[in-house]
């Protein structure tokens, strides 16, 4: 097996040597580093789109599975407690429970403000935390309508206004890391492109012999274009691995600062592996693309 | 092959090449050649003379297509290379075989793969073709340099290189732009004789050239340029017709 690839290797070195087209290596290492960086951006544009996809729908996916109920009267323990035992008697609803004034309290404490004996004046919202099963359509209704009938003034709140707005903010995240990345692409491939006629200008003798012996225009383009699907594959591959180095770092430090945001869902997942997986792939491809289009648009500036 | 850039009248065994009223006047506006005609034979030996300036560079450029005329037609194969489109400008040159006075060899290939590049553009597998560019190499004195670079090679070698790619891929039209002009006396003769081997294979042989003497001792039909204009042409019965 190893003997097998070892002579691989030497065929796919001796055709290299054999290049009818010279290579400069002058102009291979900044362009691979140019078009790495930009597969790393791009990658990190798309994990980044990956990420906030998921947050989005994790926060949704919450805030879909609750609602909360403000009583506002009557308003003892009692009838709270009373209140939770018909909402929980809903189709739909996972889970009814009173919530304390104790823990109400503690939740308007958490809004930052040192109040002191103040907040044990005033009036606590008595609320009922309910779970319900996601996607179920009719609930507040129906929580509306039963309690309405048990003789209860209260609010249903199914938090469809920040459901909402995640969504918003999430599409909006998502369209402009897709903008970032239809940028990188078409940058990358403005760069090859560019690449590719400039190699064949400084290569216009070659190019002129080859022609002169009967070369077409696809034999010469097809020259130009492996070199460049090699170089976009080995960009491709640095820079995926860079995002990948990048985003790993990004999401560990995330992960101890600051979970809340994404409603503890991971930044990375393994699933987001494709992005770098197919990251080569795709640069390449573009790279043999934009050098073959360049290449063939040079080409026809000759006899 | 485009049809439409054929022209009915031709015919193996007939004009090589035809010109017509030929002119080219480059973007600078020097006219370099001006209502240039004739016609070469198929299995001709020719010489281009003039002096420097005339056009003889230029003439040899429209033979082998790295030019189109300005005015006039020039028909190669029978095919008007004028409106010709570009893609059927490859298979035409692949019936050319063409010597440049700077022999144009590219020069991070081996001799091997420089004599080679006729058929590696064809995408002929190496299998097909290392053997004939084994013995052409042997033929022309070079069999044991074939891994060698161009720089490694003195101008005479290096010419001998050139003169292989040139002849490798059996051209029925070989042109050669001062193949002599480079070398020693004693090489000059050596290549002429292998132009004449090769002529009497049934290529069409142009040689430009300076060397008068040369071309009196051979007594091939010539073409004379003068300030672009063609002032001798080659009687076409005059024409030794090589024996296929």
């Amino acid at each position: 097996m190893i003997d097998k690839l070892k002579s691989l290797w030497r065929q796919i070195s001796r055709e290299s040597d054999r290049a009818l087209l010279p290579a400069d290596s002058r102009q291979v290492r900044p362009l691979t580093i140019v078009v790495s960086i930009m597969c790393a951006l791009g990658c990190l544009a798309g994990l980044g789109a990956s990420a906030g996809f998921r947050a989005a729908n994790t926060w949704t996916s919450d805030l879909k599975s609750a609602m909360s109920v403000v009583v506002q009267s009557p308003r003892t323990d009692e009838d709270l407690t009373r209140a939770a035992q018909i909402v929980g008697r809903i189709q739909g609803v996972t889970r009814s429970e009173a919530m304390s004034r104790e823990r109400a309290k503690e939740l308007l404490r958490n809004y930052g403000t040192d109040m002191g004996a103040t907040l044990d004046a005033l009036p606590v919202p008595r609320l009922i935390e309910v779970g319900v099963v996601a996607g179920q359509t009719n609930v507040k209704a129906d929580i509306e309508k039963a309690l309405k009938v048990a003789g209860f003034t209260m609010v249903v709140d199914d938090h469809s206004r920040f459901t909402g707005e995640v969504l918003r903010t999430s599409t909006v995240v998502r369209i402009v890391a897709i903008m970032a990345l239809v940028a990188l692409v078409v940058a990358a491939i403005a760069t090859i492109a560019f690449a590719a006629r400039a190699a064949l200008e400084t290569r216009r003798e070659a190019v002129n012999i080859l022609h002169l012996v009967g070369a077409k225009d696809s034999f010469v383009a097809r020259e130009v274009q492996i070199r460049f699907l090699r170089l976009g594959f080995v960009a491709g591959l640095l820079g995926a691995n860079a995002a990948g180095v990048i985003a790993l770092i990004g999401s560990t430090v995330f992960a101890f600062g600051a979970s809340d945001f994404t409603s503890g869902a991971p930044l990375l997942n393994w699933t987001d592996l494709w992005i770098l997986l197919v990251a080569p792939l795709v640069t390449a491809c573009a790279s043999a693309v934009a050098a073959d289009l360049a290449a063939r648009a040079t080409l026809r500036d000759l006899v | 092959m485009n049809e439409k850039t054929r022209t009915p009248a031709y015919r193996e065994g007939g004009p090589i090449v035809r010109f017509d009223k030929v002119g080219v006047t480059y973007g600078s506006g020097t006219q370099a050649l001006r209502n240039v005609s004739f016609e070469l034979e198929s299995g001709g030996f020719y010489f281009l003379t003039g002096p420097s300036g005339a056009g003889k560079s230029t003439l040899l450029k429209l033979m082998y297509l790295a030019l189109r005329p300005s005015q006039g037609r020039a028909n190669l194969f029978g095919v008007d290379v004028g409106s010709a489109s570009r893609d059927d400008l490859p298979m035409l040159r692949r019936k050319i075989g063409v010597v440049f006075q700077d022999f144009r060899l590219l020069p991070h290939l081996s001799v091997f793969d420089n004599v080679a590049m006729p058929f590696r553009v064809r995408d002929v597998p190496m299998a097909d073709y290392a053997e004939d560019v084994d013995d052409l190499l042997r033929w022309v004195g070079l069999g044991g340099r074939i891994d060698a670079l161009p720089e490694t090679l003195s101008g005479g070698e290096q010419q001998r290189v050139a003169i292989a790619r040139a002849v490798v891929g059996k051209p029925s039209l070989l042109i050669a732009d001062e193949p002599t002009g480079n070398v020693d006396p004693d090489m000059g003769a050596r290549i002429i004789r292998l132009f004449i081997e090769l002529h009497k294979l049934g290529a069409t042989v142009v040689i430009a050239t300076h060397d008068l003497d040369l071309v009196r001792r051979s007594g091939a039909p010539v073409l004379r340029l003068e300030a672009g204009e063609l002032t001798q042409a080659p009687h076409l019965d005059s024409v030794p017709k090589a024996k296929r």
